[in-house]
């Protein structure tokens, strides 16, 4: 079910007037099955495999716990065994769903280069949606408890409800269980004002999704769809996919916790204005949040992190991006843009100390610098949009070739709806940054007749400019 | 004292709410008045409808208001739909007008999709200029003092004409009761009962845009379902107004087929008077056998304009008229395009009961293009 459709529009009023007025006992229940539903609706042969993925991660849960206090070696072995056991199902399910007709086309075409024929196993795969998301979320429960930061549920009902938590199922955030699990073990109390957040959350992740993103996807599709576009049009392109995609995918976040704290759930944030960054890692401290910490603390600390020397800390950032990459999808594009994305990283790790001893630089006031540090990293950060966006290297090359040779003349009309779109999300965007980390406690102190008026452009643009509903990016993932 | 202290904190509490909703509704009428005036140059404070684009003028007959734009459709200097042309015909070049009501005006196409546009670009390059001069609701009995006073001057070489004769048929019938023939045409007219409450609307811009964007947003069975409900209530009240009780036909008296047969080749007389070819348009139908239970929502709503007829009444009226007017062309020997089968009767070339999509409109053009490069 889309947030953007009809059919939503239906059920959420629904589930929250039954959520409200059920007792605590019943809402956990009651949110399960409209999960099971909210998911069920897309595809409901795929509920066995979250419900799978949630049985094999609660006994998991529960065994590893129940070796903890033994520190005979049997019980060492046990516990390792039962978490293993967890992550291998999990990546078998993600594995098989998701990249065996990559692994297998790839293995084909090594065989190929070395002249070997084979007859092609390519499977008609339906890649489940969200499996990327729920499956991470799962696995981090295991580890976390292996960790011992957190103790099992034995409420399977409640364990099954944070696996298949509805707002945030499919597209993230990507919650942890320590976060997560306490809320939905605890009993939640109706809040006005965390109600109205959550509306106003609901109402600007809309405002994205249907108004920017849905509208910028034709210009994108448009001229990555061209074979031989100019100078002009590569960029406008990239500038409107970089902000189709923040818009499709943090709208979806903003919904997601919008809807969430309806409810009384508090979700993490996942995007925190990233498009103002003025560094790689600055970057990835702003963008897909949920994600990029999940990769911290489950892949790049466990591989060393930065204890390990400088050499180390460059190939654990590298691989960390390279898998952050692929987790996007199966393919190579996305490899490469995991690879650019562990080379911005590095590269700014190698070049700040470098551009720190340049005393002309600190000459430049601060705010100036600043500003030209967020352009700068803006438009490396729109490279990798690029590469993200293409069908082939072969179409990276291309338009990188368009944008740097500005082939072609330029036509300024292609601006007019690159600013109609995204002009209103740069404004808001820049005056939420303005505000700080804590922007809906500042919007809280905003006339409720100023809110009215602004609620009412969006509510205007959003009916009579909204774009029809288009799925989500990051459903594919 | 509580108690009062308590009723004003209520009091203040509504009087708040209200405010607040009344800020949000006031914004959203700002922004579709200055959208209107970023879009389409609309004025920003004055009544702005459908209305403006046409007027009656002194002589009783309606017209388009010359230079002048409601959202999509733009009048000429003229008041033709279409880009701007000279009044002196250019030399060498083959005038072509285009002669119907709102089917050939163009409602829900998008610009210039509608056919005599389509006809226009079709026939680009060659050297053919199309007017379009189709007025909405223009009925036949007007039609003759329309083409006196508006067209003629434009020395036109070929006039192609589109009678709607669902409006002809039900008009004939209202007024035969008090005064035969469609003189009496408007008398006995049936109001919409939502037009005492657009009276309202129509000032308010926010409102049709709204409807506009909540027909998207439904799915199509809901929206569907709803138009059902709403045209068949309308229909209901429409009957008990203008039946009394008595049954819709089922068929086109002879009468009322010889009267138009007369008045069309009255109309006809008059234009090759002038020298003028014509070219007869059979006027479009969604509605046929095949379908008739397949788009209730449409036959219910086209049903309220033809109120005395049933819908095999309204089929009658289109297979019969139709083979009258090919008669005419034959006797004649004038063009004719039957676009009453060319257009498949389905909702991808129809968007109600008589007006096309742009697919339709497509459609309509290539026939309508293919008699005047066989002329």
């Amino acid at each position: 079910m889309l947030f953007n459709s009809f059919a939503f529009a239906l059920f959420l009023p629904i589930v929250l007037i039954l959520y409200w007025l059920l007792p605590f006992r019943w809402q956990n229940r009651m949110l399960l099955i409209a999960s099971y539903v909210f998911y069920g609706y897309w595809d409901w042969r795929f509920l066995f495999l979250i419900a799978l993925s949630t049985v094999v991660d609660y006994v998991a849960g529960l065994q590893v716990y129940k070796h903890e206090g033994h520190t005979n070696d049997k019980s060492v072995k046990l516990r390792k065994i039962w978490l293993v056991g967890s992550i291998c199902s999990n990546l078998v399910i993600l594995g098989f769903f998701k990249y065996f007709n990559f692994f297998i086309d790839t293995f084909a075409g090594l065989l190929g280069t070395l002249n070997v024929e084979t007859n092609s196993l390519y499977l008609e795969i339906i890649l489940p949606v969200g499996i990327s998301f729920y499956t991470f979320q799962t696995m981090s429960y295991t580890i976390d408890i292996y960790r011992k930061k957190m103790l099992p549920t034995r409420r399977f009902i409640d364990f099954a409800l944070y696996v298949a938590f509805f707002p945030q199922l499919v597209a993230g955030p990507i919650e942890r269980a320590c976060n997560l699990l306490p809320l939905i073990l605890n009993k939640r109390t109706f809040n006005r004002t965390q109600f109205f957040e959550g509306v106003h959350l609901i109402f600007w992740g809309l405002f994205k999704k249907v108004y920017v993103a849905d509208n910028l996807a034709p210009i994108v599709n448009r001229i990555f769809g061209m074979s031989d576009p100019t100078g002009m049009e590569a960029v406008i392109g990239t500038y409107a996919f970089a902000f189709q995609i923040y818009c499709d995918f943090s709208g979806y976040s903003d919904i997601a916790r919008g809807v969430a704290k309806c409810m009384g759930f508090e979700l993490m944030l996942n995007f925190n204005h990233p498009y103002v960054a003025i560094s790689a890692s600055d970057f990835w401290r702003r963008w897909h949040i949920s994600l990029s910490t999940w990769l911290r603390d489950y892949l790049y600390v466990p591989l060393g992190g930065n204890r390990k020397g400088n050499f180390r800390t460059y190939v654990n950032l590298f691989l960390t991006m390279l898998l952050g990459g692929m987790w996007h999808g199966a393919s190579w594009i996305f490899i490469l843009w995991g690879a650019y994305q562990g080379a911005f990283l590095l590269s700014h790790r190698l070049m700040k100390p470098l551009l720190n001893g340049i005393s002309i630089i600190r000459m430049i006031p601060y705010s100036l610098r600043h500003l030209i540090k967020m352009v700068f990293v803006f438009q490396l950060v729109c490279i990798g949009w690029i590469i993200f966006r293409a069908q082939s290297v072969d179409q990276v090359v291309d338009m990188l070739t368009a944008i740097f040779t500005w082939r072609g003349s330029a036509d300024y009309s292609l601006i007019l709806p690159l600013l109609q779109f995204a002009g209103p999300l740069m404004l808001f965007d820049l005056i939420q940054a303005a505000f700080g980390n804590d922007e809906l406690q500042k919007i809280e102190v905003i006339p409720i007749w100023i809110k009215s008026c602004v609620y009412a452009i969006i509510f205007y643009l959003l009916a009579f400019y909204g774009a029809s509903a288009q799925s989500f990016i990051y459903f594919q993932f | 004292m509580a108690n009062i202290n308590k009723r004003k904190l209520n009091f203040a509490k509504i009087t708040k709410m209200f405010f607040y909703m009344f800020c949000f509704v006031l914004t959203i009428e700002i922004c579709a008045r200055v959208d209107d005036l970023l879009t389409y140059n609309a004025p920003l404070l004055s009544k702005y409808t459908s209305f403006r684009l046409r007027t009656i003028d002194t002589d009783g007959i309606p017209v388009n208001v010359p230079s002048i734009r409601f959202e999509k459709w733009q009048n000429n200097r003229f008041g033709f739909r279409g880009p701007d042309i000279e009044e002196a015909k250019p030399d060498n070049i083959v005038r072509i007008v285009c002669m119907g009501q709102s089917e050939s005006y163009g409602l829900y196409e998008n610009p210039d999709m509608e056919w005599p546009a389509q006809l226009s670009s079709m026939l680009s390059g060659s050297l053919f200029e199309v007017i379009n001069a189709s007025v909405v609701g223009m009925g036949l009995e007007k039609c003759y003092a329309y083409l006196d006073k508006y067209v003629f001057k434009f020395n036109p070489d070929v006039i192609i004409l589109c009678i709607n004769p669902y409006g002809y048929a039900a008009v004939y019938e209202r007024s035969s009761e008090r005064n035969p023939g469609p003189a009496g045409a408007g008398k006995n007219k049936i109001v919409r009962s939502s037009l005492k409450l657009s009276d309202i609307i129509d000032n308010v811009r926010v409102f049709p845009k709204m409807k506009q964007s909540i027909k998207k947003l439904l799915p199509p069975s809901i929206l569907h379902s709803y138009q059902l409900k709403k045209s068949v209530s309308e229909l209901k009240q429409a009957e008990e107004k203008v039946l009394k009780g008595k049954k819709p036909k089922d068929y086109i008296s002879e009468t009322v087929l010889n009267k138009y047969r007369e008045d069309v080749e009255r109309l006809i007389t008059q234009i090759s008077e002038k020298g003028i070819s014509v070219i007869i348009l059979s006027y479009p139908a969604l509605l046929d056998k095949n379908n008739i239970n397949l788009y209730p929502h449409i036959h219910a709503s086209q049903r309220f304009w033809l109120v005395e007829y049933s819908l095999n009444g309204a089929i009658d009226i289109s297979t019969k008229i139709d083979s009258v007017m090919k008669v005419i062309a034959e006797e004649k020997q004038l063009g004719f395009v039957d676009s009453r089968f060319s257009p498949p009767h389905d909702p991808d070339h129809f968007s109600d009961g008589v007006h096309y999509t742009n697919e339709g409109a497509r459609i309509v053009a290539e026939n309508v293009a293919r008699v005047i490069l066989k002329q």
